[in-house]
């Protein structure tokens, strides 16, 4: 009897194992043919998404030489169930990929509300709940969009805000123009010491122009400015998170299992695992003493590396 | 406070620019090099990266990819586009010399270069080992250079400026790369390292190989050409060309695991010329052979507790400067002088001074920042240095000619090689042991939003010339978002050598052990100011008053030689102007202008050798994804004679260099080409007035040159 037991629990875990085997989801991921130093974070994140279990990743370089046809003959033969799109893949590759297998976008920003994939934005949950830490006496955020790029983010963002006892003040831009306009408002009517604004990586908002003029008067009106990349903290920003990117590969390929399963499931998501970055000067006008704990919070510091 | 008159016309200015934006986002691919946080690649969006600073100071830090650009092979290619810095040359073993805002000695023992935060300073004459030959680039991941006082941080010798050199750790190497050169004067070069993980630890190998003819360069007249003409020989080996070729090998590897890490380095100069020789006369025969052997062993946990970091290091450096023997005046030569019945000018005049030390070194520091709107930075440190063995053979010693002075003359009838030694009084100098403790503290306070005051102190004490307390203040004041300012004093010092202190048996250089350190006082007013996104501009103006200065001077009775006194006093003022524009997405202008003036107070005239002005512009051009074309401008200009001598004005020089790289996307190999001295100028770095009588021309740098590079990544 017990070693009827015996065999029966072997059985058992063989037919788990096996289907646990079967249950794997094969996911095939296109990258853009780049320089090393971007070859290097395609892999980061490629190498991320193996880690995510229950998966067989397998990435594929491609280029402008690249027949549609040289990807379809690979999605087929490998069998894939969910194709990713990292970077920036041209559209003729990827359009009859989708006809055959859910297709999922990442490494770019995803501006786009119906585009399902991970973007790059980070979770607007975690920057208010960071903003609190270091700044508690903020109570309103305003935040640029566009809202057939990033609704998916503001939507997300008014949660986020409401739970955090925030006023999110999000106004909807239609193209540059409009955008300076608002910023204007918002620098007209902003409340030095209570009020943030918030820089996403929608490009309604060109900040290559409006970063200095934004930094200048945020720095003279005592205004904390927050963004999403880590490059605005390094010229004054008060802090970014931005996507830690083998844990956003990680995020990625939980994606990439969902939407085999389900396959209607649109628009983006943002990205959950997240690196910091502080600037030490901008919180010192700001009259903020960030304590040890929040420092360590971050991964880099600006302008020097003061630890 | 809120400015409404600038916020008006800001407002304006923002729609004015927004209307004339385009609607342009990012590509993937930038996004994605911007948001991965990499320091490099943040760099390259914000302007010059800061170095990992302890202490507010002007500093500038030249990157992996600087290097990469600008095809410099060699730190001091590399560091003459500091601002403020210069990289002159000695006649004795064509060691570089440091010179930083108008301090230009002898050996330039004044700046401090280490290698990881570790002094590379050899005790002897208290630079960094004169048989060095110059030190590779392509496992560095960046150099700090900091102009001004360093000693309240890192102790002796940072006096005009110290320089530290950072290796390239696994991740920065991340793969296995392997590079072959070969360029001009048979120049070859080849080297591989890996940066990678075993089992848990990570790990970063380097070896290379290298050996150079050197430029040469045709010096016309040596201290032998005078000899000649005062005594009718026909000895020299002018002209003729410097000996300025060396062979290397470097390797170095570097362990780390969780909070430890194992380095251990060796530098070795095989062949390595005598420049212009060791007496200023051409000695095409000798060469030397330098050995530099490095070990640290560091625990560094930034966060030990909430409020401490702590890091604790132990460090061991091994060196030999050997030659064989070297001739000081060629056979032929007057000297030395044969004895009564003896052998003389027919075996030129040969010495063999060579010497070996250990250096130990321990080390803890402990930042706090447990106090609001302080940091707290406190260390305490114990060196060893130890020159265990000296030896010397010779065949002459100097007899003392009333009304005249020491003259070199055979040591025996032979004139035939003899051991130096304490026991038959010949010796120059016996092993030496050299102690020292220090402790210093620092407190970075916040005074008030955007105003932060920096003070430090540091004490080192001596076994051998007593102690020096050196103090550091900084006021930094943020005053705008795009403006810093920054009001420093500081105080640094340098330890006398042993030379300096304890030669005996060299009527030319009599040691002095009652010596001082010499010390800086220093006082810079700084300007980092960023008027738009893409252009970030730098002022530093800077005076210094220089004390005590350790220099040879001639006795009461000028015939009986020179002993080392504290007798130099020296004073300067200056400005660096510096700049850096991203003109497009793939073009980048950048360079400086350096102006100092300084004054020798014993003589109320110019120090001499150092540039007054010197400019460097660049241009870097990444005219498509895989290429990029790099120039620059070197101008040297208005270096003064020493008082006392009665050359010509040193010409002024500029100098053209370009580099064309490509890197192939998805392509494992690199492949650059680079032309220095383009437009073949004719530079010359002075010699002191000391030598203005055996070396006249100066000394001759390279023409054009050029080499070609290919790099393989796996």
């Amino acid at each position: 009897m017990q070693q009827y037991r015996r065999i029966t629990a072997f059985l058992v875990a063989w037919l788990l194992a096996s289907g646990t085997a079967l249950a794997e989801t094969r996911i095939g991921v296109l990258y853009p043919e780049s320089a090393p130093a971007l070859l290097q974070l395609y892999q980061a994140i490629i190498n991320g998404m193996s880690k995510a279990g229950e998966v067989q990743v397998q990435g594929r370089a491609v280029s402008e030489r690249t027949s549609p046809e040289e990807v379809i003959a690979w999605a087929q033969e490998r069998r894939n169930q969910v194709t990713v799109a990292l970077g920036d893949i041209p559209p003729a590759l990827t359009e009859r990929l989708a006809a055959d297998a859910p297709l999922i976008y990442g490494a770019s920003a995803l501006n786009d509300n119906a585009r399902p994939g991970v973007s790059l934005a980070a979770s607007p949950a975690q920057m208010f709940d960071r903003l609190r830490q270091i700044k508690p006496e903020v109570e309103r955020i305003f935040v640029l969009y566009r809202p057939q790029s990033s609704g998916w983010l503001i939507a997300a963002a008014r949660t986020a805000a409401r739970q955090q006892g925030l006023e999110l003040a999000a106004i909807a831009c239609e193209d540059a123009q409009q955008a300076g306009a608002a910023f204007t408002r918002v620098l007209q009517q902003a409340r030095p010491g209570t009020d943030a604004i918030w820089l996403t990586l929608d490009p309604v908002v060109p900040l290559n122009q409006l970063l200095p003029v934004l930094l200048r008067e945020s720095w003279d009106k005592h205004l904390v400015l927050i963004s999403n990349n880590p490059v605005d903290v390094a010229k004054g920003a008060l802090f970014a998170l931005y996507p830690d990117y083998p844990a956003m590969g990680r995020q990625l390929a939980e994606r990439a299992k969902r939407q085999a399963v389900r396959p209607t499931l649109s628009g983006p998501e943002a990205s959950e695992h997240l690196r910091g970055a502080f600037n030490t000067r901008t919180a010192s006008h700001l009259g903020i003493v960030p304590s040890e704990r929040v420092l360590r919070g971050f991964d880099r510091t600006f302008p020097e590396e003061q630890r | 406070m809120p400015n409404f008159e600038s916020t008006s016309s800001s407002l304006q200015a923002l729609l004015f620019l927004a209307a004339g934006a385009l609607p342009l986002a990012a590509s993937a691919d930038d996004l994605l090099l911007m948001l991965s946080g990499d320091e490099q690649l943040v760099s390259i969006a914000t302007g010059t990266p800061q170095p990992v600073s302890k202490a507010p100071s002007v500093a500038t830090v030249i990157t992996a990819a600087d290097i990469k650009a600008t095809g410099a092979t060699t730190l001091s290619d590399i560091l003459e586009s500091v601002p403020g810095m210069h990289v002159s040359r000695s006649g004795l073993l064509w060691a570089p010399l440091y010179s930083i805002r108008g301090i230009q000695t002898l050996f330039t023992p004044e700046v401090l270069i280490m290698i990881n935060g570790i002094p590379l300073t050899n005790s002897y004459y208290g630079d960094r080992g004169r048989l060095m030959g110059d030190i590779p680039l392509e496992h560095i991941a960046r150099i700090e250079v900091i102009r001004g006082p360093g000693s309240a941080v890192h102790g002796a010798e940072a006096v005009s400026g110290a320089i530290n050199i950072i290796t390239r750790t696994a991740s920065d190497i991340d793969g296995t790369e392997s590079g072959l050169r070969a360029g001009s004067y048979r120049t070859y070069d080849g080297w591989v390292q890996h940066g990678g993980k075993w089992g848990e630890v990570d790990v970063a190998a380097y070896l290379r190989l290298g050996t150079t003819e050197g430029s040469g360069g045709t010096v016309g007249a040596d201290a032998q050409t005078a000899l000649d003409r005062t005594f009718g020989t026909h000895a020299s080996n002018a002209p003729g060309p410097a000996q300025n070729g060396y062979d290397s090998i470097d390797a170095r590897l570097d362990l780390a695991l969780d909070h430890w890490r194992l380095r251990l380095g060796h530098i070795d100069r095989p062949n390595h010329g005598t420049g212009t020789g060791v007496a200023d006369a051409l000695d095409p025969l000798t060469k030397g052979h330098g050995k530099y052997t490095n070990l640290d062993l560091t625990w560094h946990n930034p966060k030990l507790t909430e409020n401490w970091a702590l890091t604790a290091q132990a460090s061991y450096y091994d060196t030999s400067e050997e030659e064989n023997d070297i001739t000081l005046f060629p056979a032929g030569s007057a000297f030395p002088l044969a004895l009564p019945g003896g052998v003389g000018s027919t075996v030129g005049m040969v010495g063999r001074p060579q010497h070996w030390e250990r250096q130990q070194r321990l080390n803890v520091s402990a930042l706090y920042g447990g106090i609001e709107k302080h940091k707290l930075r406190a260390g305490a440190g114990y060196n060893l240095v130890d020159m265990y063995k000296v030896t010397e053979t010779k065949n002459f010693t100097f007899v003392y000619v009333p009304g005249v002075g020491y003259v070199p003359q055979c040591i025996n009838l032979a004139c035939s090689i003899v051991e130096a030694t304490q026991a038959n009084g010949l010796a120059f100098l016996t092993p030496h042991e050299r102690r020292s403790v220090f402790a210093y503290l620092q407190d970075e306070w916040t005074l008030a939003p955007d105003w932060h005051l920096t003070t430090g102190l540091r004490h080192d004490k001596y076994s051998d010339f007593g102690s020096t307390t050196n103090p550091r203040i900084a006021l930094v004041w943020d005053t705008a978002y795009n403006l810093t300012s920054k009001l420093m004093f500081g105080r640094a010092f340098r330890a006398p050598s042993v030379v300096e202190l304890y030669t005996v048996n060299n009527p030319q250089a009599i040691g002095n052990p009652n010596l001082k350190p010499e010390s800086i006082r220093t006082t810079e007013l700084a300007f980092a100011w960023q008027p738009t996104s893409n252009l970030r501009t730098g002022l530093n103006l800077f005076r210094y008053q220089m004390s005590d200065v350790i220099r040879f001077v001639a006795n009461a009775d000028p015939t009986t030689g020179n002993t080392a006194q504290n007798a130099g006093d020296q004073y300067g003022n200056g400005m660096e102007l510096e700049f850096s524009w991203d003109a497009s997405s793939t073009v980048r202008l950048s360079g400086n202008h350096a102006f100092q003036r300084s004054v020798d107070e014993s003589t109320r005239q110019d120090a001499g050798l150092a540039p007054h002005h010197h400019t460097y512009v660049r241009a870097d051009w990444r005219f498509s994804a895989s290429w990029l074309v790099s120039g620059q401008i070197n101008r040297v200009a208005d270096r003064r004679r020493q008082a006392g001598d009665d050359r010509p004005k040193i010409p002024d020089y500029t100098t053209a260099d370009l580099t064309l790289r490509s890197n192939p996307s998805g392509n494992a190999w690199e492949f650059a080409v680079s032309i220095r001295n383009l437009f073949n100028a004719d530079v010359r770095e002075p010699t002191a007035a000391a030598a203005a009588l055996n070396l006249p021309g100066d000394l001759p740098m390279p023409r054009r040159n050029l080499y070609a590079e290919m790099r393989h990544r796996l």
